[in-house]
């Protein structure tokens, strides 16, 4: 970079002397992730306190040709905050965090970037306990705008969707500095009661939801909130063999009687048990299926869990082995606190946090091929003899699935052999229909090569050149 | 304590021999219950129908458990998991799940190694019911 | 990613090699050490003043990665980032994956490996020159044990001994005091020995040459007192004599046991029932569990039993308390190193102690105290801060 001593003068005119940095163990930090996305240093971080440095370092940005990369908490297992074209990390994770209001009667929140899970539920329990929001299975310090704008999905994804569903509205800032407000919120006053819905303007959202902060950087996000039930609790469902899993997963899904559906390998439930490379026996269930369901009280509780016992009942009269169904909360209790994490969000997953690397082959899924991804991510599991993590999902009343297949690995050693299975779970997912999400640069680059309609990528080039002109939002995302 | 630190029983790998570990730990450290698990001295297959059976080997003062192992001519329980749930929860005692036929019970003539297992089982049982009722709260 | 640049390590102690490497292939910054796991209580001092990655527990284990992977340069600028940590070791607590026990160890392997390549920073150095100079870091002239041996009446050889600690001996004396008079009206067989400084602040800050010499002398020492029992009023050096000693291979035999004095009280009036003094009035203490103590070493209740054997005291717990208590800013070198941020951290302890509603302070850590003290001072804080062993002083006949 030419004149850097003068952009970081700039910088810390923008952002205080305190609060930019570029040493070079500081850069670091910033220059990969959990992911075997490759490395790329900054030039500079800026910890981002409010929407006029935004405005200032886009003006900095578009005068010197300088990239921005918005950053969070950086937990995106995606590569998505990695600065590709170096420039300035943006991380709105440290100070730019403030739960700008809570609208109890119509149920959203307007949140900074900054926010993180644990922050939202600990403000929620406290000052608003009739109301929730839905967590990832990610660690407490993940940002929830974040998650959102890219489409993430939580405990509430069976009955309601992805996150990116339910955004009310967005404060974003152009490439050309201007502040602009989307979905019912657009009057020229900020007010803090008209957040309550993405429609029916014109629907200018889609130009900034899973584009991996390419068009513009979002500085105010509002989110739907639901109505925390009066009874919450888990039941747990064990299947052998994939037909009977994915029956659960549909049929319970379409039911409309549970919050959330998450499906694991066996091996998963082990590994949170202090088994990091657990053995997986033919006589074992082959899955557990974590089930949250709420209800107003115990009357429709019972009746919600006797429909779904009818559907159990029916599902067995079609498959080899009986599906068990059962209570999670006394099912922990005999197998160990650890299985807890991935009930009691948000939390730390423990398999997740068993090495130094965490990658994934992360997509939306249709339903009606979970057996062929099962299948096939079976196999090329056992190929690489790492013990399988597979992850799915019935998403929205099962309209389409998640099949994420998670690999966990030493950083130092297994980098290359981790990308080569990711490599072959994409090209045998993307042969039955996925689409995946947080989509790092190489799946995209490999999607644009073989699958994706011409069209479509003209189009989303043409969509950037427009919001970008100068290409400085998170370069080289998608190929852009 | 983590159950593979606990030196008095094996290390089962299966997904019910971790559970019956855990299950078991809850009473460590207490003089009653080891004594109890002394006093016990045999072998037990619990099997639980609709997964797989697995053998308990109570030899003083240690346990082995063996996942899917078969073995005549000993105390065997056959009940589902959904009725040591019902059990842990209330809904029956083990008596009541046995006279309604939720349990059955190879060699139950054997009442004296019945009852020594109930005694190394019920407080055990108690504990973990305790954890789970923490854990709707 | 590189290879590690073993020659980095080879002059650095056992624990060290081993400390460091094992944070290659640890950590996928999921940032759970950055807060308190459940109730998302702030826990990070460092992480929270300096704000940049680097300076959270993650951000260390990263520094020590891309140095040993060579991808950072060991320079100066690296000073704040590792040095800037009062290693209170809240993000073990926090994090919950495998390595979680360690990163307090990497993160004084990391100061370590700084010092042997470069050199300490140098407030830091200050103390190593103190401690070569007069065996305490506080640059006093070295304590006269014959004339303390002499107060009190004390034998060359006794079943106890009571290690005082430089903060006790030299900054705190009242805490040293206070443990003397406890003992003597307990009628306690117990020594003093000629001790010099049990090498806390040398390891916190990375520079261990002398401290083998610091250790050796003291097991020497300690030996020769024929005792069996060690006790301390100060948190750091039972942390030291503890975990510390068996780490640079100064293990003691099996039949000498170190206890804290806090431990060691509670024992003795679980069996003798505390004398009880009609005219007292009840008094509200709150209690600051003190790091070294408390998450290292894990004892959190022998104190608080022991408050509550002690008649007319009442505790009122602070909202952070025992495992999630926030540190008082003093250790790990910050307070000669980062004096102004270490009143900071302490400033803010003090008001979590003034919400609630007590009139004082309690700890069981010299160190603790004083900064405490400090911070009270600077901010004309009505709040007391005492030491438990000062309280109980106080209220033994």
């Amino acid at each position: 970079m030419e004149n850097k001593d003068a952009i970081k003068k700039q910088l810390i005119k923008i952002f205080g002397v305190d609060f930019v940095s570029d040493k070079q163990h500081d850069l670091y930090m910033y220059s990969y992730d959990a992911t075997e996305c490759k490395a790329f240093l900054p030039d500079f971080i800026c910890l981002v306190e409010n929407t006029d440095q935004v405005v200032k370092v886009i003006e900095l940005a578009n005068n010197e040709k300088i990239s921005l990369v918005p950053y969070i908490t950086g937990n995106n297992i995606g590569g998505l905050t990695i600065p590709v074209k170096g420039g300035i990390i943006l991380d709105f994770g440290k100070k730019m965090n403030k739960i700008i209001h809570v609208d109890e009667t119509q149920m959203y929140a307007i949140l900074e970037p900054g926010v993180t899970f644990g922050q939202l539920d600990v403000y929620l329990r406290k000052y608003h306990p009739n109301l929730r929001y839905c967590y990832p299975f990610a660690p407490p310090f993940s940002g929830v705008v974040g998650n959102a704008i890219l489409s993430g999905m939580n405990n509430l994804s069976t009955a309601h969707g992805s996150m990116g569903d339910w955004i009310n509205g967005l404060e974003v800032v152009l490439h050309d500095g201007s502040v602009v407000k989307i979905g019912s919120c657009f009057t020229k006053d900020f007010r803090k009661d008209n957040w309550y819905s993405r429609y029916p303007m014109p629907d200018l959202m889609g130009l900034f939801v899973n584009w991996q902060g390419m068009t513009g950087i979002v500085t105010k996000c509002a989110v739907q909130l639901w109505l925390r039930k009066k009874i919450n609790t888990f039941i747990i469902a064990m299947t052998y063999g994939i037909n009977a899993t994915v029956e659960i997963i549909r049929e319970f899904g379409r039911t409309e009687l549970i919050d959330d559906l998450s499906a694991v390998s066996v091996e998963v439930a082990k590994m949170s048990l202090d088994f990091p490379m657990p053995r997986k026996w033919d006589f074992e269930p082959d899955y557990a299926i974590l089930i949250p369901i709420s209800a107003h009280s115990q009357k429709h509780l019972q009746v919600k869990l006797e429909l779904l016992q009818d559907v159990v009942k029916l599902i067995n009269k079609r498959v080899e082995r009986n599906v068990i169904l059962t209570d999670f909360n006394y099912l922990s209790a005999i197998l160990g606190e650890g299985v807890r994490c991935f009930a009691d969000l948000p939390n730390v997953v423990i398999p997740l946090v068993e090495y130094s690397g965490l990658t994934w082959v992360g997509c939306y899924a249709p339903i009606t091929n979970l057996e062929k991804l099962m299948e096939g991510g079976k196999k090329i599991f056992e190929k690489y003899e790492v013990p399988a993590f597979i992850y799915m999902k019935s998403m929205k009343g099962s309209h389409y699935a998640i099949w994420r297949p998670i690999i966990r690995y030493k950083k130092h050693e297994e980098e290359a052999k981790t990308h080569d299975m990711c490599k072959e779970l994409l090209e045998m997912g993307l042969k039955h229909g996925i689409v995946p999400y947080k989509t790092p640069i190489w799946m995209a680059e490999y999607m644009k090569e073989y699958i994706i309609d011409p069209n479509w990528v003209r189009f989303l080039g043409d969509v950037k050149s427009f919001m970008d002109p100068n290409n400085i939002f998170n370069p080289g995302r998608w190929g852009l | 304590m983590e159950n593979n630190k606990v030196p008095w029983i094996n290390n089962p790998e299966d997904i019910l021999g971790i559970g019956l570990k855990n299950l078991l730990s809850y009473c460590y450290g207490n003089p009653t219950f080891h004594k109890a698990v002394e006093t016990l001295n045999q072998k037990i297959v619990f099997d639980f129908e609709d997964l797989y059976p697995v053998l308990v080997y109570f030899h003083k003062p240690t346990i082995e458990i063996i996942p899917n192992a078969e073995e005549n001519h000993i105390l065997r329980f056959k009940m589902s998991l959904n009725t040591l749930i019902a059990i842990m929860k209330g809904n029956y005692t083990m008596v009541g799940a046995f006279i309604r036929g939720k349990i059955k019970i190879s060699q139950w003539w054997k009442l004296l190694s019945i009852v020594r297992l109930l005694k190394v089982l019920f407080p055990a049982l108690q504990k973990a019911t305790e954890r789970a009722e923490e854990y709707g709260k | 990613m590189g290879i590690i640049k073993k020659e980095l390590i080879k002059n650095l102690s056992n624990a060290s090699k081993i400390a460091l490497p094992s944070s290659i292939d640890r950590c996928i910054r999921c940032n759970t050490c950055k807060y308190a796991k459940d109730q998302y209580y702030k826990s990070c001092p460092s992480g929270e003043k300096f704000l940049f990655e680097s300076f959270w527990a993650s951000g260390r284990i990263k520094i020590a990665r891309g140095i040993l992977n060579g991808d950072i340069p060991i320079t100066e600028e690296l000073y704040d980032a590792v040095f800037a940590c009062p290693t209170c070791g809240a993000c073990e607590i926090s994090c919950q994956a495998p390595h979680n026990d360690t990163i307090v160890t990497i993160i004084e392997s990391l100061r370590e490996l700084i010092v042997d390549s470069i050199r300490a920073p140098e407030r830091q150095s200050k103390m190593f020159e103190r401690i070569e100079s007069h065996h305490n870091p506080y640059n006093e002239p070295h304590f006269d044990v014959d004339e303390i041996k002499k107060k009190y009446v004390l034998p060359d050889k006794a079943e106890i001994v009571y290690f005082i600690g430089c903060t006790s001996n030299y900054r705190q004396q009242t805490i040293r005091d206070a443990t003397l008079s406890v003992l003597k009206k307990l009628e306690v067989d117990y020594t003093v020995i000629n001790e010099h400084c049990c090498g806390s602040p040398l390891i916190r800050t990375g520079q261990v040459k002398n401290v083998f010499n610091l250790m050796q002398h003291n097991m020497d020492e300690i030996r020769r007192s024929g005792a069996k029992l060690i006790l301390t009023s100060c948190a750091g050096c039972y942390r030291t004599l503890s975990k510390d000693f068996p780490k640079f291979g100064y293990e003691f035999s099996s039949e000498i046991k170190i206890l804290h004095i806090s431990q060691y009280l509670n024992e003795y009036f679980e069996k003798n029932p505390f004398p009880l003094r009609q005219k007292d009035t009840n008094l509200l203490i709150t209690y600051h569990d003190p790091c070294h103590l408390g998450r290292h070493m894990g004892v959190y209740e022998a104190p608080r039993q022991l408050i509550t054997k002690i008649p007319h005291l009442s505790l009122i717990e602070m909202e952070r308390n025992r495992d999630l208590a926030w540190c008082c800013g003093s250790g790990g070198g910050v307070k000669i190193g980062y004096p102004e941020w270490a009143l900071e951290v302490a400033t803010s302890r003090l008001e979590e102690a003034e919400n609630t509603g007590t009139e004082i302070v309690v700890s069981t850590c010299p160190f603790c105290k004083t900064n405490l003290k400090d911070a009270a001072i600077a901010q004309k804080s009505t709040m007391e801060v005492m030491d438990l062993v000062e309280i109980l002083d106080k209220y033994l006949p």
